[in-house]
């Protein structure tokens, strides 16, 4: 009996234990996620093409906002745009409030919410040359241009070039060579 | 044979040289050529690879980025194409292998597992690349290449196709030489043959073919040309000597001659009676001279040695001595007129010696030949021309200075007249004005009439002299002529006469610009003379009218000067330009009729002429003329000296 | 005028009778020197050696040429050969109607030259000429000298 309760404390403890790491794993995993995308995200601005008046000058900054509730991926998206530059223009992070829509002077706008959140504020940004980038299944279906996704542990991405043409912007087609899925013909 | 040989060696050794030449140049050619194809085969090949890993590199930066392996894959799958690439790899920024490929599983262990530092290693067999991947100047990983080079089978595959066109241009420059050699050998054969034949027969009408313009050609011509030479030569000596037989022939003949005509000179001589003489090389007489003798009268022993000078006349013999020993010593022909004793007239003779060297080939004098011409009478007629010319000359000499010497006198006795001859008259008549003056209280009127007409004397032959002065002034005067306007002569004068008579109404009309060429001073005497007279002898009339003019008269232009005066019968018109002859009374009209002659004088010597028309109580007109400047060139004083 | 007194050189006796007559005539009574040949005419202008007879020189040399002695166209190139008597006016006076004696005359340096006529009256009015020329015009370079 000691015997069996001993084995069913060591298989409690045990699976306690393994629940604590599966859920630390869990917790490290998205945290890592989230990096990842931060870093995707940077590097997307590599791949796109926004229209020329947008910019005055060569050297004027790329900007990309979040909202409030995505603070993490702001912390995240300044760590690694730091000190780092897309050709010549540097980057910027611009924080933007949760229910703005009034969306000015934002070249990438990373919106982390679900699709109801986020649905008028893609909607208001309509023809407006700003890339989306959303991280929900039904992100490109509401107008988002590029969507993360999760795919055997790894991140993976989604582009609407209907969406990018809708936002007048030209996304290279060497990023379109590593999207998992592609919505929209090339013109 | 040994010719052939010979020959043959020659064209062997051609073709060794063709060969070797042309094996050195392909050696030389072939080097170059493989070492820059291989070197150009390698940088190609490193080139494609670079081109390659670039487009990997392309495909593969967003690959690595977005961490797609797969994507990457796929970029090196396509080397599949591209069979010469064996293995190849993408590695991370971190040197991690990320993707790989490989053609053949075989070639799984030439992967590195960790990315390497840029850099190409050409092996011979196998290419080995490394190269970094670049994103917005930021390093996101490398890849990695392994081709096969080819190198070796490069090598051998350009060897052997320069050893295949070495062996085919040897083939080639061997046939070729061998046709150039048959053709140039073949030619000098030929020539070989015909001087063989020149040689041992001995014909120089042989000639050799000429079958190309090369130096082969210029071969057989010179050849030729040799031939043609030597024939001509050999004639030419064959003429030559034909020639000189026929020399001998004449010199000896010559010879003949020669001796046969000094026989006939020596002859000539010896028995000439004309003066002949010979004397040896020291000019001493030797041999007999029988005409020398038969004309002196000297004998073989008194004219032998210098003893013939003995001959010669006293006043010449010292210097002919002197001329002789002078002569003898130079050795030149001599010839010398002196006077020789001639024996039969008993008299000494002008006679002309010449004498001349025998001179042999050496210029050693042999000896003396001359003759002696007997010249005494041209040579008495020609001393007698210049003695009278001489006389004559002397004579002239004498003549001139007598006349000088009476133009001299002429000259300072007229200086006396109108010197001293003035002097007394001077005295008379100043002397009769003080005793006029002085004394004028104590005298009647007959006396003082006395001492006026003693003054009036004085005074006339005063003015006598000064015209006669005047006269023999215009005839010794040179002449200097230049052009000058009479007008304006004749306008001074008048106005001069007018001044010392300014009471005298005169009407006077004066021609402009009326030209001359003649002496100023001469001509101004003859019209201070005219217009004077013209002046004095229209004195009696109430307006008295002078004109000075210029008219056309038997087609020469001539002067005039016209009056209204008392004029002349023309009858005494031959006596106007006499000296002294006066045709009015010099109470009425003073004068010392001597102006016009002196006038005459004047326009004489200007070669031109003067005369007078005239009528009693109508007045007078005198003509003259002057020559134009150009014939008065000759002019001299002598043709007026009357 | 001057005072200074007139040479005249004259070997005719009638001719310097006359020529004081003609000065008279013409009011001209400066003293009057006469010499009768051309030697005693030097020795009276330059003396003998360093020791001329008259100090002062006259202003004026009336110069016959035809003179015994030493010819007048002599004396003339003496005149104006000496520095003294380089500038003294000389007259040639002559019977000479001579050119080659005018030319001479010219040449050696004459001021004027004056042939004697025959008429007396013309000589004297010759002289009375002369007399005005060189005795008075001829001072003009000193005014004060005149009397």
């Amino acid at each position: 009996m000691r015997a069996v309760m001993r084995a069913v404390q060591i298989l409690l403890t045990l699976l306690v234990l393994q629940g604590s790491i599966a859920n630390a794993d869990h917790d490290d995993a998205k945290s890592l996620a989230d990096q990842v995308k931060a870093a995707f995200i940077f590097k997307f601005c590599s791949y796109v093409e926004w229209p020329r008046e947008l910019f005055s000058s060569p050297d004027s900054p790329i900007v990309i906002g979040t909202l409030e509730r995505d603070a993490s991926m702001a912390r995240l998206l300044k760590e690694t745009v730091r000190d780092r530059q897309v050709g010549k223009r540097p980057v910027e992070i611009r924080i933007l409030p949760d229910e703005t829509d009034q969306v000015t002077g934002v070249h990438v706008l990373y919106l982390g919410g679900k699709s109801r959140q986020i649905h008028d504020q893609i909607t208001a940004l309509r023809g407006k040359p700003v890339l989306i980038v959303t991280d929900q299944a039904q992100g490109l279906e509401i107008g988002s241009s590029i969507n993360f996704r999760r795919e055997d542990e790894r991140i993976r991405f989604d582009i609407s070039l209907t969406s990018a043409q809708t936002n007048r912007l030209k996304i290279s087609s060497r990023l379109l060579a590593v999207a998992r899925r592609i919505e929209g013909a090339a013109p | 044979m040994k010719a052939i040989f010979t020959l043959r060696s020659i064209r062997h050794k051609l073709l060794a040289g063709v060969l070797l030449t042309t094996a050195t140049a392909l050696l030389i050619l072939g080097t170059i050529f493989i070492a820059y194809d291989l070197k150009d085969y390698r940088n190609r090949i490193v080139d494609e690879l670079i081109t390659q890993a670039d487009l990997i590199s392309l495909g593969s930066t967003a690959a690595l980025q977005f961490e797609d392996r797969e994507t990457a894959r796929q970029a090196l799958s396509s080397l599949r194409l591209r069979r010469e690439i064996s293995a190849a790899a993408i590695y991370d920024k971190d040197g991690k292998l990320f993707a790989r490929y490989y053609s053949v599983p075989a070639h799984i262990v030439d992967i590195p597992v960790q990315g390497e530092r840029q850099g190409i290693e050409v092996g011979s067999e196998t290419v080995r690349l490394f190269r970094p991947i670049y994103s917005d100047q930021e390093v996101v990983g490398s890849v990695f290449l392994l081709a096969q080079s080819g190198v070796s089978a490069r090598t051998v595959k350009v060897m052997l196709i320069f050893v295949s066109i070495a062996v085919l241009a040897l083939l080639a420059s061997t046939l070729l030489s061998s046709w150039l050699q048959a053709r140039i050998t073949h030619p000098i054969m030929e020539v070989t043959e015909l001087a063989r034949q020149v040689v041992t027969e001995r014909n120089y009408d042989l000639r050799a073919r000429r079958n190309s313009d090369d130096e082969v050609g210029f071969l057989v011509d010179a050849f030729n040309q040799m031939l043609s030479q030597i024939g001509l030569r050999t004639s030419e000596l064959e003429r030559s000597n034909e020639e000189l037989s026929l020399q001998i022939r004449e010199r000896t003949q010559a010879q003949n001659a020669l001796r046969e005509s000094e026989y006939r000179h020596r002859t000539l001589i010896t028995t000439l009676s004309a003066l002949t003489w010979r004397a040896d090389a020291n000019g001493d007489f030797t041999a007999a001279q029988t005409a020398w003798d038969s004309f002196t009268g000297q004998t073989p022993i008194s004219h032998s040695g210098r003893g013939w000078l003995q001959a010669v006349h006293p006043d010449d013999r010292e210097q002919i001595n002197l001329l002789w020993n002078q002569v003898c010593e130079e050795s030149v022909p001599f010839k010398q007129v002196f006077r020789l004793w001639y024996a039969p007239e008993q008299e000494y003779r002008y006679v002309n010696f010449s004498a001349a060297p025998l001179i042999d080939s050496n210029g050693r004098t042999l000896e003396w030949m001359g003759i002696v011409d007997d010249i005494h009478e041209r040579t008495q007629a020609a001393e007698e021309i210049t003695r009278l010319n001489a006389e004559l000359e002397h004579r002239v000499r004498e003549r001139t200075a007598e006349l000088e010497n009476a133009n001299r006198e002429l000259e300072s006795f007229s200086y006396s007249v109108s010197h001293d001859l003035r002097a007394p008259l001077r005295s008379i008549d100043g002397f009769s004005q003080a005793l006029l003056e002085d004394y004028g209280h104590q005298l009647d009127t007959t006396a003082k009439d006395y001492l006026d007409r003693v003054r009036n004397g004085a005074q006339r032959m005063g003015r006598l002299i000064d015209d006669m002065l005047n006269l023999s002034r215009v005839s010794r005067m040179e002449l200097v002529r230049r052009p000058l306007n009479l007008s304006e002569l004749a306008t001074e004068i008048l106005a001069n006469l007018q001044s010392a008579e300014p009471q005298r109404q005169v009407r006077i009309d004066i021609d402009q610009d009326l030209l001359a060429y003649g002496d100023t001073r001469l001509l101004q005497v003859a019209l201070e003379n005219l217009l004077g007279n013209a002046w004095k002898y229209t004195a009696k009339q109430e307006t008295s009218e002078i004109r000075f003019g210029q008219m056309e008269i038997d087609g020469q232009p001539s002067f005039f000067v016209s009056d209204n005066g008392a004029g002349f019968d023309m009858k005494y018109a031959d006596r106007l330009f006499t000296p002294f002859q006066r045709l009015h009374d010099s109470r009425e009209f003073p004068g010392t009729g001597v102006g016009l002659a002196t006038v005459q004088r004047v326009i004489r010597r200007h070669g031109g002429h003067i005369w007078a028309e005239s009528e009693p109580g109508k007045g007078s007109i005198f003509y003259f003329t002057l020559n134009p400047a150009e014939e008065l060139k000759h002019d001299t004083p002598s043709d007026s000296a009357g | 005028m001057t005072r200074r007194p007139i040479l005249l050189v004259e070997d005719n006796p009638d001719d310097e009778a006359l020529a004081l007559r003609a000065f008279k005539k013409c009011n001209i009574s400066n003293e009057l020197w006469i010499a009768r040949d051309g030697a005693e005419a030097l020795d009276l202008l330059l003396g003998q050696g360093d020791d001329p007879v008259h100090q002062e020189l006259p202003a004026v040399v009336l110069l016959d040429l035809n003179l015994p002695k030493i010819s007048g166209l002599e004396v003339l190139r003496r005149i104006r050969d000496n520095p003294e008597t380089k500038t003294l006016p000389v007259v040639i006076l002559t019977s000479s109607k001579h050119e080659e004696d005018l030319l001479a005359g010219y040449e050696l340096g004459a001021n004027s030259y004056v042939r004697k006529p025959v008429d007396f009256n013309e000589f004297a009015h010759a002289v009375s000429q002369l007399g005005m020329y060189w005795l008075l015009l001829n001072e003009l370079p000193e005014p004060h000298g005149r009397t």
